[in-house]
């Protein structure tokens, strides 16, 4: 397991670029407004009665958790790998002796923590100045809410590496990434709570793929889930994971087969 | 009179100098208004999509039914084309031309620097928004069998008006401020967050933050109020307030670059 040897000192590196680099995570913060503007017209709604079982106190909750989990589990790289194949600096990656995916991934995890660590204490306190109790914090389903957020990670992460790997034959791939941020948020539970969609939709909602990253994990924070229903959809999740992760692997390869660098 | 009436000719004459520029600017990119227009309308595709679940909830919502705040949403986008085909690329440029000192040849040119500054470049892919608007306003005006009166029209014009120069203000604002703070990048995006709470009616956002929006920072006035002025629901009083505050930010917004200006001491010197 030459690997696990490997990833401490990969981790330590990308640490302390992440933590060069934090003013730059303060503006990805504030590209949560319009769910919060969302939040703000819903909770107008629910003072003259709850809107699909949802309080004024429960839509507080359910974005608070949603934008605090967005950033646990979003994951931006596609326009760093775009690039790194465009231009033919991957080259430099190939030569080494790992996975250029590691490279990736050890950036994303300590970005993580940067993120998580400024957000914590703002959410914290909001949830604490909200009337009500939003979240339900008992430690199974705090346990619950932790595997949901690796889980989400994982597809989201894979499910970027996937779309990357169109830079092989294609230049627009961060046209299709916007594309599929813009569905995802919508679909995913980020912009709407998937329960306020028709009752057929919501129902289909949860078996696609976009409520891995953000609805699945904040109704599991929020109380929403019966332990069953949670399991349940937790195993949805984990197959998108494994389809993804496959899809992902056979893109990068056929894309490796055909890569020539510019210059090489 | 006279002079007056000469300037404003003059001033006229090099706005259509500036848009035929960038005209021609943007023609070397024809494909880019593809995919501005596609994103727009994305972008339309999803406002009337969250506004369409906010209604199979309750019919109506602040007292706005679903093709009434239709028109609301139409104004959203007709505003922020106006930012993103001219606010943003002006204020981008204002703040590297700080930075880097360029801003002396706009200073020693025989025209109004803020005139020069705010208005030189227009990004015409970006007026997709506003086709995009123009289309949800007249598709709401169809859906709800509305021929508003003439004199609806004029203050819906007027509003509108009022609304671009109050976005104006704030671009001018903005801009002034990069002569201060160099780098702007933080506040700019707090303000354009701020803009997205015009993408509904004013009334369906819950107390404070209605008062909030309808009078402290009249961010109602770029799209709520045009559309009321639309339906005709629009009291004298309000309309007179917001064509007031319009004025009023134009004016300090001037006074302002102007600061701006006399505290400039170029990049190299």
């Amino acid at each position: 397991m030459r690997i696990l040897k490997v990833y401490p000192a990969l981790l330590r590196a990308y640490w302390e670029r992440a933590a060069a680099y934090r003013a730059v995570f303060m503006v990805s913060l504030l590209n949560a407004v319009f769910p919060l503007v969302m939040m703000a017209i819903w909770i107008g709604m629910a003072q003259d009665g709850p809107v699909a079982g949802y309080t004024a106190a429960d839509f507080a909750g359910y974005y608070l958790a949603a934008v605090l989990v967005r950033r646990v589990t979003g994951v931006g790289i596609v326009q760093d790998v775009e690039r790194l194949i465009r231009t033919g600096e991957l080259t430099v990656y190939l030569i080494r002796p790992l996975d250029v995916i590691h490279h990736f991934s050890a950036r994303v995890l300590t970005g993580r923590v940067v993120v998580v660590s400024m957000l914590l204490a703002p959410v914290a306190l909001a949830a604490l100045a909200i009337p009500g109790a939003q979240f339900d914090l008992q430690p199974a389903n705090l346990l619950f809410f932790i595997l949901a957020c690796v889980i989400g990670l994982l597809f989201e992460f894979l499910a970027q590496y996937l779309i990357s790997a169109l830079s092989f034959w294609i230049v627009q791939t961060q046209g299709v990434a916007a594309a599929y941020q813009f569905v995802k948020a919508f679909l995913g539970g980020y912009i709407v709570p998937l329960a306020l969609f028709p009752a057929p939709l919501a129902a289909a909602l949860t078996w696609l793929p976009f409520q891995c990253s953000v609805a699945l994990p904040v109704e599991i924070l929020t109380g929403r889930l019966a332990p069953e229903q949670a399991a349940l959809r937790l195993g949805i999740s984990a197959a998108w994971v494994t389809l993804i992760a496959l899809g992902a692997r056979a893109a990068w390869r056929a894309g490796l087969r055909g890569y020539s660098a510019a210059g090489a | 009179m006279r002079g007056w009436f000469e300037a404003m000719r003059r001033y006229l004459g090099l706005l259509r100098l500036f848009a035929q520029n960038s005209l021609l600017t943007s023609l070397e990119y024809r494909v880019n208004f593809a995919g501005a227009l596609l994103i727009s309308l994305l972008d339309a595709l999803w406002a009337v999509g969250g506004a369409l679940l906010f209604y199979t909830h309750r019919s109506t919502i602040g007292g706005w039914t679903f093709h009434e705040a239709l028109i609301v949403i139409g104004m959203f986008f007709v505003a922020s084309g106006f930012v993103d085909a001219v606010m943003q690329p002006n204020v981008r440029d204002v703040i590297e031309a700080v930075r880097t000192g360029a801003m002396d040849y706009v200073l020693i040119r025989p025209v109004n620097a803020m005139f020069h500054a705010t208005l030189r470049r227009l990004r015409f892919d970006k007026c997709s928004s506003l086709l995009v608007g123009a289309l949800l306003i007249g598709y709401a005006l169809l859906q709800l069998r509305l021929r508003p009166a003439p004199e609806q029209w004029l203050l819906f014009i007027l509003l509108s008006l009022a609304a671009i120069a109050l976005l104006y203000a704030l671009m001018a604002a903005l801009a002034a401020l990069c002569f201060w703070v160099v780098d702007i990048a933080n506040i700019d995006e707090l303000v354009m967050g701020a803009l997205e709470t015009a993408r509904f009616p004013a009334q369906a956002f819950p107390e404070p933050l209605r008062g909030l929006i309808s009078f402290v920072i009249p961010i109602a006035f770029i799209s709520t109020a045009p559309a009321e002025a639309l339906l005709g629901r629009l009291t004298p009083a309000l309309a007179l307030y917001g064509l007031a505050f319009a004025a009023a930010a134009l004016w300090l917004s001037a006074r302002a670059w102007r600061r701006a200006v006399a505290h400039y001491t170029s990049a190299s010197s």
